[in-house]
């Protein structure tokens, strides 16, 4: 037992990740592998302060924890690294890449002994930068596979639901995937994403996890359409609008009503008896139209505008 | 160096928001207490160190940092608390709130906490009176601002929590039919969030809301232009942030001012095509979002105002 007054000089993120390791039942190597030695995170669970804000926060997202970020600063150069990765995300939102490509050389030199969790950071947004310059989607599979490597290497032979794996981390390899659909290699992408899916679902009671689903389940859904296994579509397309209920924002889902819609529409179309049932699917395409149409992306709601009014004679969208 | 900079930590966001020493502790400690906590000559005790932050837009249930164990139990259970509120499982909720309340430190910010939560669990469960409602969420407001009532709070650092608790308040005075102290109310909030210090995505929630609630109840005491304008604000937040939660609710209540104005012969009757089809955008929002009770709702709304054969046309 330490005193109160002991308690209160420890560093408490450190109580906070032995309290949810242990309350999980998670080992400390299993949380910290790819991280840092079990000797730090020992150290860090006991309280020294002296740790990486960037680290911190990572150990607690491997538990599904969202920490604010700022609470996690500890130290002055954690302080001006923090703020400056907060810069560059900003910079990339606004899509000023000059200012993204200088910042991120500064804060190359800024962290440069400071371990894999800002190098896979650096690498991350080389590979946003990668994209937003309109350059090559092998370019930034490679530099994503490299951003993953840091902090979870061999991901692709391991089997990654043993492991305890933070948004950021989740996140690498689910754009992986996509992008290697985009290029050819669906086998790889599906293996990874099938893993994502597996993992997704053990770790279901962690808050953060279910943000994750409905992204995965888009990508899934609209493989097995391609693959025309329309069982299987329309049942991780349920899933990830089950997943996505309770979300107060309109992402993913003109995305899933579209491929609900789809998905429907094609099972409909496969029945032999009678006449397809078309309201149902017409339902769902409508749903997609309006919500894209209000969140201003235009082009795909005129696709399915232009869709319904040549092979539903459709009028009726004002 | 490896040291806990909480006096910095506050200081860098107070002077990010350019907000005055003295505005910031106002109600929360003495500006001297403030003072010293900046330069590092004191360190703030927990709950004042929350309540600056807070009022500053870091929000409570994601700070770990100033917790001591026992607290990431509670952090859970009000969580949990939150969800079976959204779901309406009233007495599942309050059996949880009975648990955090007997691991609760007694402070300020968790006496208004546990004030606010039983009171609407008590009103939703019928055991209390509209009266005693909007009595009791006063008196969790007069908790951290003991000058509510006295002075405007437009203008007022507010944090997350304490909008939401002028958004239950003016609820209850609307509750009591009284619109027109529940649109001062939200007025009121809704100025402190244009210049708020909150996080941006906390933010557009409650301005959202606020949006909302203000465009129904001026509505209802006949200020239909007004209402409008303000819905039509909502609907720009929801845009600007993708929010979906209270879409359908804002672009219905567009509409119904509409139709109000129509209906008095304000705006000429063919208006009420561009009625329909905000409807019609309504109730497949209302789809999307998986909002049944207003899905089913506007289909009402249609076929009464418009007809069955309208209605037929709208919906599949």
């Amino acid at each position: 037992m330490i005193s109160k007054e002991k308690e209160m000089e420890r560093n408490k993120i450190g109580f906070a990740i032995q309290y949810y390791r242990e309350k999980y039942g998670i080992s400390q190597s299993t949380l910290c592998k790819g991280l840092c030695s079990v000797a730090t995170l020992s150290r860090i669970e006991t309280g020294e302060r002296t740790v990486d804000g960037l680290l911190l926060e990572t150990l607690l997202e491997r538990m599904g924890k969202t920490p604010n970020k700022f609470e996690l600063v500890l130290t002055e150069v954690d302080y001006v690294s923090f703020q400056m990765r907060a810069e560059i995300e900003n910079l990339i939102e606004k899509i000023d890449l000059p200012a993204v490509a200088k910042l991120l050389l500064s804060y190359e030199k800024t962290t440069s002994s400071k371990g894999n969790l800002h190098k896979q950071f650096i690498t991350r947004m080389e590979a946003k930068l990668n994209e937003l310059q309109e350059g090559s989607i092998e370019k930034t599979v490679e530099l994503l596979t490299q951003a993953i490597s840091y902090t979870v290497p061999g991901f692709e032979s391991n089997e990654i639901k043993d492991c305890y794996l933070s948004n950021t981390e989740l996140n690498i390899i689910i754009d992986i995937a996509g992008r290697r659909l985009l290029i050819g290699m669906r086998e790889r992408a599906k293996e990874i994403l099938f893993q994502v899916l597996e993992y997704l679902e053990l770790h279901s009671s962690l808050d953060i996890i279910n943000e994750l689903y409905p992204k995965v389940a888009i990508i899934v859904c609209e493989i097995f359409i391609k693959e025309q296994d329309f069982n299987k579509a329309l049942n991780i397309c349920n899933k990830g609008l089950e997943k996505n209920k309770s979300n107060r924002k309109l992402d993913y889902r003109g995305e899933l009503a579209l491929l609900k819609a789809q998905v429907m529409e094609a099972l409909s179309k496969g029945q032999r008896e009678g006449e397809p049932d078309q309201k149902e699917f017409l339902k769902w395409y409508l749903q997609a139209y309006y919500v894209f149409d209000f969140c201003g992306e235009d082009t795909k709601a005129r696709e399915i505008r232009k869709y319904l009014q040549e092979e539903y004679t459709w009028v009726n969208i004002d | 160096m490896g040291k806990y900079r909480l006096g910095d930590i506050i200081c860098m966001t107070r002077k990010s928001l350019s907000i005055t020493q003295e505005k910031l502790s106002e109600g929360i400690c003495s500006v001297e207490t403030l003072s010293r906590v900046e330069n590092g000559k004191q360190n703030p005790s927990r709950d004042t160190y929350e309540l600056l932050m807070e009022r500053m837009g870091r929000s409570r249930e994601r700070s770990y940092s100033m917790m001591s164990i026992s607290d990431y139990d509670i952090l859970e259970k009000m969580k949990l608390f939150e969800d079976h509120i959204n779901l309406y499982e009233y007495n599942r909720a309050e059996k949880i709130l009975d648990e955090i309340k007997k691991t609760l430190i007694n402070t300020n910010l968790n006496k208004q906490y546990l004030l606010k939560s039983e009171t609407i669990i008590n009103y939703r469960l019928n055991r209390i009176t509209a009266e005693e409602f909007l009595e009791r969420l006063e008196k969790a407001i007069l908790l951290t601002i003991p000058q509510y009532g006295k002075i405007s709070l437009a203008g007022w650092p507010l944090n997350f929590h304490e909008v939401g608790l002028m958004l239950n308040i003016s609820s209850a005075y609307a509750q009591n039919k009284n619109y027109i102290k529940a649109i001062d109310i939200l007025e009121d909030a809704n100025s402190v969030m244009k210049q708020s210090y909150m996080d941006e995505q906390q933010r557009a929630l409650l301005q959202a809301t606020i949006s909302n609630n203000l465009s129904k109840w001026y509505g209802l005491i006949g200020e239909y232009e007004k209402a409008i304008e303000v819905a039509k604000e909502g609907i720009m937040v929801c845009k600007r942030h993708r929010l979906g939660h209270v879409l359908p609710n804002l672009i219905y209540n567009l509409v119904w001012n509409k139709e109000q104005l129509i209906d008095k012969g304000v705006l000429p009757p063919e208006r009420k095509k561009e009625c329909i089809s905000y409807l019609k955008q309504t109730y497949y929002l209302a789809c999307a979002m998986q909002q049944p009770f207003i899905e089913q709702f506007m289909i009402e709304h249609i076929k009464t105002v418009y007809g069955d054969i309208q209605a037929n046309l709208i919906i599949y």
